[in-house]
């Protein structure tokens, strides 16, 4: 009898610990991203795949959750200790959660990787919270053939380059630019990327300035010049105010390009993809007041782990996966976008060699988007749309409104 | 047991799932209402801040503004067109069942998909609208449709009328086919006219349908999102920018949780306080029937 119990206590001991030992060894990791579903696989069942090959024990469950529910049901589940073990975030995020202490501190070890502009961008109060997956710019996108046809030899970089090609092109029968205007986006960053590169250049502060009201927008030459910018561009004919507000830039706009009826318009790397290959085209970065134009960097997605996750190592496994050159280059690739990291390979497609070359030479400046709160970007927008609907409003009106959004909480 | 409270025990249930799934959460979005709540972390006691800058703040007084006017043209315009054209299929009995359901499908389309269609045709570039009135001599009455602060929310009315005005013909016509033919042929031996008939008899014993019409097209209305949101994005600067729409922006685009609540709450307790009214109103009408 001694014996018999002795043998089923052993047995249940070993049973146990094989159980835990393979608990151990077999981790499923949550994950939680708005890419990477059937819409933008975004390359992720290939890098799931190869991730699971390097690490045996690690299963990765990927939840697709749009951007929008992210907000909402992730945040819920984060306050309620449900959360995934790895989020896919974006600035806005990082000041949502890492604010709140919803998110794992990845440690300084993150920095040396990342380029210097990247590196202010995943840090909330000195801590790391993220790692960055890609830059996206924002830019100029020109049909090499119409540009050609006028006799433009390449997309104009500033104000009097601009002016300049517009004439020819108007007298070639063909509409120099869209500004799509109708929730403001494209004149807005025309006026952000002219206003904010020499702002920036002259005090490296002026955005966090600017959010505690100790820099105004209005008072500003540069911006001042910025719309005073705009204003002379309508003038030169490059583009009709009154109608950019009736396309936007997303769905009327981008079919105005992809059908060659237009020689410019703002856009961002993410509509790459969307251009035809019948269309020869580049992008560029938009024009400065002077020199050789601006384009506007903007930190995309990014992994976080949440502080409350009990699968850190694994987590933290993830992230370095992500890291390395070549498994990063295929989302890259798939995305059209930039990486955020100093040794890194250019992914982009050839249309966007001219906008990669001003990002060496060091011609782009941070899209503060999540440093600027929210209301900033629609209250920026909705001046543009107004000031196309009144172009005789003075500069200093019209950025009056950015200096009250811009100090909001 | 008394048959009182065996009913009570049968409708529990009902009322559980009532309480659940819209009494807890009409409780919790008042309570959040009242603070700064931003998705994670502490939601703070703000008192009646949030309901105070929604009232004296003038950017939100013109969202209330822009609401109002858009469920007033809706409501009006289409109940006047499914009025209309509800006596039309009532006189011409061999098209009626074809009209009523082709006059449906537009309703049937999601609402973002209609808004994505329209947005083509309003297009100021080509768009189908402006090329259609350049065919037929009209080319002056081109408008950049939803551009324009002065006609783009008539525009957006536009396409939730053309949307919903199947709805309220078939409701209209359900009426008319209600009123017994007799009333109209001692009308007509009494020497009245169409118009007589129609504003006399008809108009009155329809007063049932229009009530269900303009209580269901107000609600439908104050709560309007998807249409403002693809067509215009409440642009040009505000001039379409809906209650919902407002929501929408400072929850997903400012992360302000309390803040919505508490406009929610106002849009709910708006649509409650018209229809309220308007209930009141249209039944004292049904009664002189």
């Amino acid at each position: 009898m001694k014996a018999n119990i002795r043998f089923k206590a052993t047995a249940a001991a070993v049973l146990l610990t094989a159980g835990s030992w393979a608990a151990a060894q077999n981790v499923t990791l949550n994950v939680s991203a708005w890419k990477g579903g059937t819409a933008e696989p975004a390359a992720f069942p290939e890098l799931i795949e190869q991730f699971q090959k390097e690490n045996p024990g690690i299963t990765i469950k990927l939840d697709y959750v749009s951007r929008n529910d992210t907000t909402t049901i992730m945040s819920s589940r984060l306050q309620s200790g449900s959360g995934p073990d790895v989020m896919m975030v974006d600035r806005d995020l990082l000041r949502q959660w890492g604010g709140a202490g919803q998110l794992l501190d990845l440690g300084p070890e993150l920095l040396p990787k990342l380029t210097d502009d990247m590196k202010p961008q995943v840090q909330l109060k000195g801590k790391v919270y993220m790692q960055p997956m890609e830059v996206v710019g924002i830019g100029l996108f020109a049909n090499q053939d119409l540009l050609k046809k006028a006799g433009v030899e390449r997309a104009p970089r500033n104000v009097a380059e601009f002016k300049a090609a517009c004439a020819k092109l108007n007298a070639a029968g063909i509409k120099p630019l869209l500004l799509p205007a109708k929730d403001g986006w494209g004149p807005a960053v025309f006026a952000l990327s002219m206003g904010l590169a020499p702002s920036v250049k002259a005090a490296p502060t002026f955005v966090d300035d600017a959010i505690a009201g100790k820099q105004k927008f209005s008072t500003n030459a540069n911006f001042v010049k910025a719309i005073g910018a705009l204003k002379e561009l309508a003038d030169a004919k490059c583009y009709e105010p009154k109608l950019s507000v009736g396309v936007d830039a997303w769905s009327l706009g981008m079919s105005e390009f992809q059908a060659g009826r237009v020689a410019m318009m703002p856009q961002g790397t993410w509509s790459l993809q969307k251009v035809p290959a019948t269309i020869n085209f580049s992008f560029d970065p938009l024009p400065s007041l002077d020199g050789n134009g601006t384009g506007l960097d903007r930190l995309g997605t990014a992994w976080a782990i949440n502080a409350g996750s009990k699968q850190v190592p694994a987590a933290k496994k993830w992230l370095a996966f992500w890291t390395k050159n070549a498994n990063l280059g295929k989302f890259l690739q798939a995305e059209a976008a930039f990486s955020p990291f100093t040794q890194a390979t250019m992914w982009t497609p050839k249309s966007a060699q001219a906008y990669a070359d001003a990002r060496k030479a060091g011609q782009t400046t941070d899209y503060p988007r999540g440093r600027l709160p929210a209301a900033f970007f629609q209250e920026a927008q909705k001046s543009m749309t107004a000031l196309m609907l009144n172009m005789g409003q003075e500069p200093p009106a019209v950025l009056s409104r950015w200096d009250a959004a811009a100090t909001q909480p | 047991m008394s048959k009182n409270r065996q009913l009570l025990w049968f409708a529990l249930p009902a009322l559980l799932v009532f309480a659940v799934f819209t009494l807890y959460p009409l409780a919790n979005a008042v309570r959040l209402s009242f603070t700064s709540f931003t998705g994670v972390g502490e939601a703070k006691w703000v008192g009646w801040s949030n309901y105070r800058a929604i009232f004296t703040d003038a950017a939100y007084l013109g969202v209330l503004k822009v609401t109002l006017g858009y469920a007033l043209v809706v409501v009006v315009v289409q109940n006047l067109l499914g009025l209309l054209i509800a006596a039309l299929l009532y006189s011409l009995p061999k098209i009626r069942n074809t009209a009523r359901v082709a006059l449906l499908v537009p309703s049937m389309y999601a609402a973002v998909i209609a808004a994505f269609i329209w947005e083509y045709l309003y297009s100021p570039l080509g768009g189908g609208l402006n090329e259609v009135l350049k065919a037929v001599g009209l080319g002056d009455w081109q408008q950049i449709w939803l551009g324009d602060p002065s006609i783009a929310l008539f525009s957006v009315a536009a396409v939730q009328i053309w949307m919903y005005v199947g709805y309220s013909t078939a409701i209209f016509l359900a009426g008319f086919l209600n009123i017994p033919t007799e009333l109209r042929d001692a009308a007509q031996m009494d020497g009245a006219n169409a118009w007589q008939r129609f504003t006399h008899i008809d108009i009155p014993m329809l007063a049932p349908a229009f009530t269900v019409n303009i209580t269901l097209s107000t609600i439908g209305t104050l709560k309007a999102f998807e249409l403002p949101l693809v067509l215009t994005h409440g642009g040009p600067d505000g001039a379409t920018t809906t209650l919902g729409l407002q929501i929408f922006d400072s929850l997903f685009g400012e992360y302000k949780f309390g803040f919505s609540s508490a406009l929610a709450i106002v849009m709910l307790l708006v649509t409650i306080v018209i229809v309220y009214v308007q209930n009141t109103l249209l039944r004292r009408r049904e009664r002189y029937l």
